[in-house]
């Protein structure tokens, strides 16, 4: 009689024991299967991003040499011409195709180095800033400083935020130019995982943004900008100075 | 005579679990809107019987086996209740039905039949048998759908396990109730079934927690 009190139970715990093994058996199967589905699903992604790389640097390379070379022999032609010609209504209208040849070099230069991936990482940013920089404030005689303090140069940096980053610095550096009458900016750079680069325009008039926003597009833009790559900008003065704080998280 | 101090003394620690499990599945349902199909008012039913109707039984009449019969048509009729909402897009879940309805052809002719203690060992040991076949159905279901299933999400794989613990372990005492009612051996088995019904209302708290967690 005891012993058939215990043939059920244990009947039972076979049972259960089988219906275990064979479920955890079940189970592995699928999240070997799941853990298969996710690689292949990155190798696609690496795959895709890899193509969408290859086909950007393709893209740059043929604007480089095709389009470029072009926009560069338009310009030296109308040089010539210039040169050559004593018609000075000829010698104005070519002298314009002349300059929007070289905007066009220039802007056609900035969406190069946007969309090649070589320059996807802070170092790529900061130099093509820095070089900017230097020469937009030399030319327009604004004494400058480019300051790079405990930056993380290897970390990656999308084309698409490059871009909106080059862009935000070099409106923020025209309006500094154009409306600040400052003598001297300082730019520093900063952050390991973030990005902060803060522009001092030294002795400046300053500006408010909310009534910048109102009179013109250049801060809205520069707002839209950076929202739409997830940045923040803020504007402070600071005695005679003021202070433009850019933040990026990386 | 009924007394606060004889139910104390009454209860074992299934009783507590029974009822715990019911606060968890009324809480449950009060928070999220959640139940098990008909589950509160099952566990109410079982909460008060258990802990009621067995012990005023017991002093009245010194036999609880009388409110037993009756109860257990009720359990195995929930029972049904839940497997056959389960399976109810199965094609074959109709059959599920059909089986239930001989089941209580057959409750009825037993009660006209025999004595009380053989239709209560005959009632529940068949209404328990088809329970755990369904049960079976249901593990194999686990393992065999194209979709795999985490069983540890689902309220139903914690009653299920209960009712099988409960049914194997009791099916001796169910089998051989005659003569263990007269012998000294009917001890281990008392123990047996409080142990296993212990496991029955852990899987019924085990459900309702599982309704909470996810």
């Amino acid at each position: 009689m005891i012993i058939s009190a215990f043939i059920s139970p244990l009947v039972l715990s076979a049972l259960l024991i089988w219906f275990f093994i064979s479920y955890q058996k079940r189970k592995n199967q699928y999240e070997n299967s799941q853990k298969d589905a996710q690689l292949r699903e990155q190798e696609l992604i690496i795959q895709n991003q890899l193509n969408l790389e290859n086909e950007r640097n393709r893209i740059a390379s043929e604007m480089h040499d095709d389009l470029g070379s072009g926009l560069t022999v338009i310009k030296y032609l109308s040089d010539n011409i210039v040169s050559n010609t004593f018609d000075n209504a000829i010698k104005e209208d070519v002298n314009k195709i002349a300059t929007y040849s070289t905007v066009l070099v220039k802007n056609m230069s900035e969406i190069i180095w946007a969309m090649n991936s070589r320059f996807d990482n802070v170092q790529g940013l900061i130099s093509y800033l820095r070089r900017f920089a230097v020469e937009f404030l030399d030319d327009n005689n604004v004494s400058n400083t480019f300051i790079e303090n405990d930056v993380n140069y290897d970390i990656n940096i999308s084309g698409e935020k490059r871009r909106n980053l080059f862009l935000v610095v070099k409106e923020l550096l025209n309006n500094s130019v154009k409306y600040s009458k400052t003598k001297e900016i300082i730019i520093s750079i900063s952050g390991q995982s973030d990005l902060e680069i803060v522009i001092t325009e030294k002795h400046s008039v300053g500006f408010d943004p909310l009534i910048m926003k109102e009179k013109g597009n250049g801060i809205f833009n520069i707002e839209k900008r950076m929202s739409n790559i997830d940045g923040k900008i803020s504007y402070k003065r600071e005695g005679s100075d003021m202070i433009i704080k850019i933040f990026l998280h990386l | 005579m009924i007394t606060i101090e004889g139910l104390i003394n009454f209860y074992t620690p299934y009783h507590y679990i029974g009822l715990l499990a019911l606060v968890v599945a009324v809480y449950v349902y009060i928070t999220k809107k959640k139940t098990f199909p008909l589950f509160i008012p099952f566990l109410f039913v079982n909460s008060f019987v258990e802990m009621y109707l067995v012990y005023y039984f017991s002093v009245k009449i010194k036999n609880s086996i009388v409110v037993y019969n009756y109860f257990n048509i009720f359990v195995i009729l929930y029972y049904f209740y839940v497997y056959y909402n389960y399976f109810r897009a199965k094609p074959w879940s109709k059959y599920i039905m059909l089986v239930y309805f001989f089941w209580l052809v057959y409750v009825v002719y037993l009660f006209w039949n025999y004595d009380y203690i053989k239709y209560f060992q005959n009632h529940y040991t068949v209404g328990l048998t088809i329970v755990s076949v369904l049960i079976f159905l249901f593990f194999k279901g686990l393992l065999e759908d194209a979709e795999f299933v985490d069983i540890t999400k689902i309220p139903i794989f914690y009653f299920s396990v209960g009712i099988l613990v409960l049914f194997f372990s009791s099916l001796p005492f169910f089998i051989f109730s005659e003569r263990l009612l007269i012998n000294s051996e009917s001890r281990l088995y008392t123990l047996l079934i409080v142990c296993s019904n212990v496991l029955l209302n852990l899987g019924y708290l085990g459900t309702a927690l599982c309704m909470k967690k996810n």
